[in-house]
């Protein structure tokens, strides 16, 4: 039996213009309106409303083409197809694992539909720190909003086990907690969401705006990995892709290169600033690639008496900001709590440890639950984030320093989510620590995390949102673009991906992404009909 | 000794420390000797035999599992692990890839593997031995033996978990009933 596998029958239906890299048979040179590097959350927003404004767009990929029948759900063929470097991207000196998508739809095709508004308070933090304007709470509303319909977001009612724990710890404790809103429709509540959709009942960029782009005649290359961008006075004027092999990584040798009169980088935090640090992009305040941040996530655990089957149903349902604003904005290390999902290999790899121990947790998975916080970065002196830099063959990698500041967000995550499991009934609690033991009171937890050694690689440390790099600022001393995503020194470069944001966001970023990402590009088309007018 | 840059210095001036690389990796009486070729007509891309006879020992330690490498079924079933991993191995960058063939390599070969930790050869190491070992680098003062830890350990989780055979003994019972029609694997009737 086989489901609708949606994108691939209207691709061959409608004729749309798809190029798999690893098929260009000769160096060719395009010209178009716009080329979009990256085919993520900015990616592929910014391509519809480009294309649906009569603009000739070109979506350029590195990842390769997967689709719904491609979602076979094993994680192994998954992670390692796509995800960067196989899913086992980390921080340079490997103290954080990174998880990023590489393929088309970007992170989207592969996240776990959390879908948030970016908080207030950091929306006020960027307009104070960094003189952004135009992205007050009040004025990105309606775009929330539009996205939010545009992609089926809305509140997901029916926590499975690994949530509901969650949320029946909080309430005993009095700790305010929300359901998660998805972008999903139809959802079949499997819990693979990580594997790619084989539903597609995600409303990814796989699924929504890349097809609707492809409809209004855009034309999409994936296995195509830009190198470089070629400059003019002010200006870009062409870039050049190297086209990957059938393996997605090695060069045939064969390349594109496009001319065009715009150029949208949104290639994530990592990818954008590379970009421009292989072209030697001006940077004449060193800003570049600087404040790179990854909310850097714990991972924590507890086994109940019933089971819980946290491999299956929707990941993330159930959260709580009690922790993320307690200091206030800029004071200690806030943390957003959220379920992790336990399939075997991602269970296995973020409980972290070896032998009978570790053995001894994964034979009891089924009765097994787990959390992450999320730690809000960017938003203190000694939280600066990390910086991207090249290594020798011009691949990227992020230097990320583990500071005192995020260790003790660390420790009070780990603290706040084992209080959470003890209160809803926890018969063991362990975070994902080298040092953890199974603890069974909330005593011996306590007692236990203060003999714990914070530093780093001790203990599993994760991120799934890579954001900055390219960060916004009406000042170019203290920000690549501007408050229009427009690049301080090149004027037809706009940078419309999570790299803008000066901060972390506090909140899964792709809905932060969506809306920022929408009223910038709708502001740039009514700009150039105004140009034309 | 705990800056970030200074991971591949370690791994490159543990080898160093005993002279000099290149004349380690050609001197074949360094070389663990007479490793019986696990998956021998397997064909792996990265792992060479010495790493996989390594990796078999290692391997059902560090995962806590009893896994006989000269166990017909136990056998196969570290043969696909270690294909995984060669999968894996693939897809690392091509830094974290060189470093983690590095680790690899030190740690076959007699002289850098005493250097790291490990007195015993591995193939007459008891379990409390690689136990002991790993549990040292895991709390080890080096940051980069905790990075040699995380990610060897890391890989072997990553790669046995993702044999569908490995995860049936911990009661995972695959995705939802309601998706199985729909997918290969059970249509294939190879579950």
């Amino acid at each position: 039996m086989r489901l609708p596998d949606f994108f691939s029958q209207a691709m061959h239906d409608e004729k749309w213009q798809v190029l798999d890299g690893a098929r260009l048979e000769q160096d060719e040179t395009w010209e178009t309106d716009v080329v979009i590097i990256g085919t993520g959350a900015g990616g592929g927003t910014a391509a519809e409303i480009l294309s649906r404004a009569g603009l000739r767009v070109v979506m350029i990929e590195e990842g390769a083409l997967r689709t719904s029948q491609d979602f076979q759900l094993e994680e192994l063929e998954a992670y390692t197809g796509l995800y960067q470097e196989g899913m086992t991207r980390s921080t340079r000196d490997g103290a954080i694992g990174i998880l990023q998508g590489r393929t088309v739809g970007g992170s989207t095709t592969v996240n776990w539909t959390s879908s948030f508004r970016t908080p207030d308070p950091t929306l006020h933090y960027w307009q104070e720190r960094f003189g952004v304007k135009g992205l007050g709470p009040d004025e990105l509303t309606p775009w929330f909003q539009r996205m939010e319909e545009r992609f089926s977001i809305t509140e997901w009612l029916a926590p499975n086990r690994n949530n509901e724990v969650l949320l029946l710890g909080c309430e005993k404790l009095g700790i305010p907690v929300k359901a998660i809103h998805r972008n999903v429709k139809g959802c079949w509540n499997l819990g693979y969401c990580g594997l790619g959709c084989p539903t597609n009942a995600k409303q990814s960029m796989l699924v929504t705006t890349i097809p609707e782009a492809l409809r209004q005649g855009s034309r999409l290359v994936h296995r195509l990995r830009v190198q470089k961008l070629f400059f003019k006075p002010h200006g870009v004027e062409e870039l050049l892709g190297e086209a990957l092999g059938a393996d997605g990584k090695k060069p045939t040798g064969r390349t594109l290169r496009v001319r065009a009169k715009h150029f949208i980088l949104a290639s994530g935090a990592i990818g954008s600033p590379a970009i421009l640090l292989r072209s030697e992009a001006p940077d004449p305040y060193r800003t570049l690639g600087r404040r790179t941040f990854l909310h850097p996530s714990v991972f924590a655990f507890a086994r109940f008496a019933d089971e819980t089957h946290p491999y299956h149903g929707a990941p993330q349902s159930i959260y709580t900001d009690h922790f993320q604003w307690q200091y206030g904005v800029s004071g200690r290390m806030g943390f957003k709590i959220e379920a992790a999902p336990l399939q075997p290999v991602f269970a296995s790899v973020i409980m972290r440890g070896h032998g009978s121990r570790h053995r001894q947790r994964m034979e009891q998975l089924d009765h097994t639950a787990g959390s992450l916080a999320l730690l809000r970065d960017g938003f203190h002196e000694s939280s600066p984030g990390g910086s991207v830099m090249l290594t020798g063959n011009g691949s990227p990698v992020l230097d990320y320093p583990l500071t005192d500041y995020v260790l003790d967000g660390v420790k009070r995550a780990y603290a706040a989510i084992g209080e959470i499991y003890f209160a809803a009934g926890a018969t063991a609690v362990f975070p994902g620590h080298g040092d953890a033991e199974d603890y069974t009171n909330l005593e011996d937890f306590r007692q236990g995390l203060d003999r714990f050694v914070f530093e780093k690689l001790r203990m599993r440390l994760g991120s799934a949102h890579v954001m900055g790099g390219c960060g916004m600022s009406e000042h170019p001393r203290h920000g690549v673009v501007n408050s229009q995503g427009q690049h301080h020194q090149l004027e037809n470069l706009h940078v419309w991906d999570g790299s803008l944001f000066p901060t972390s966001i506090g909140a899964n970023p792709q809905l932060s992404i969506y809306g920022i990402v929408s009223k910038m590009a709708t502001h740039f088309v009514e700009n150039m009909g105004k140009e034309k007018a | 000794m705990d800056s970030p840059y200074s991971r591949r210095v370690f791994l490159t001036h543990s080898a160093q420390t005993l002279g000099a690389l290149p004349t380690l990796l050609s001197s074949p009486w360094l070389l663990a000797a007479d490793t019986p070729d696990i998956a021998p007509g397997v064909t792996f891309k990265h792992l060479r035999p010495e790493d996989n006879s390594i990796l078999v020992i290692l391997l059902p330690i560090a995962l806590g599992v009893e896994l006989n490498p000269l166990q017909p079924d136990d056998q196969r079933i570290l043969v696909l692990t270690l294909k995984g991993m060669d999968h894996i191995i693939d897809q690392l960058s091509d830094r974290n890839r060189d470093d983690l063939m590095l680790l690899l390599n030190l740690l076959s070969m007699p002289l850098t593997r005493t250097l790291l930790g490990l007195w015993t050869k591995w193939e007459k190491a008891s379990r409390d031995e690689v136990v002991g070992f790993l549990d040292q680098w895991e709390r080890s003062a080096l940051s980069l033996k905790r990075v040699g830890y995380q990610s060897l350990v890391q890989l072997m989780e990553f790669a046995f978990y993702g044999v569908r055979t490995n995860t049936k003994n911990i009661r995972y019972p695959d995705v939802p009933a309601v998706m199985q029609p729909f997918l290969r694997r059970f249509s294939a009737g190879d579950h």
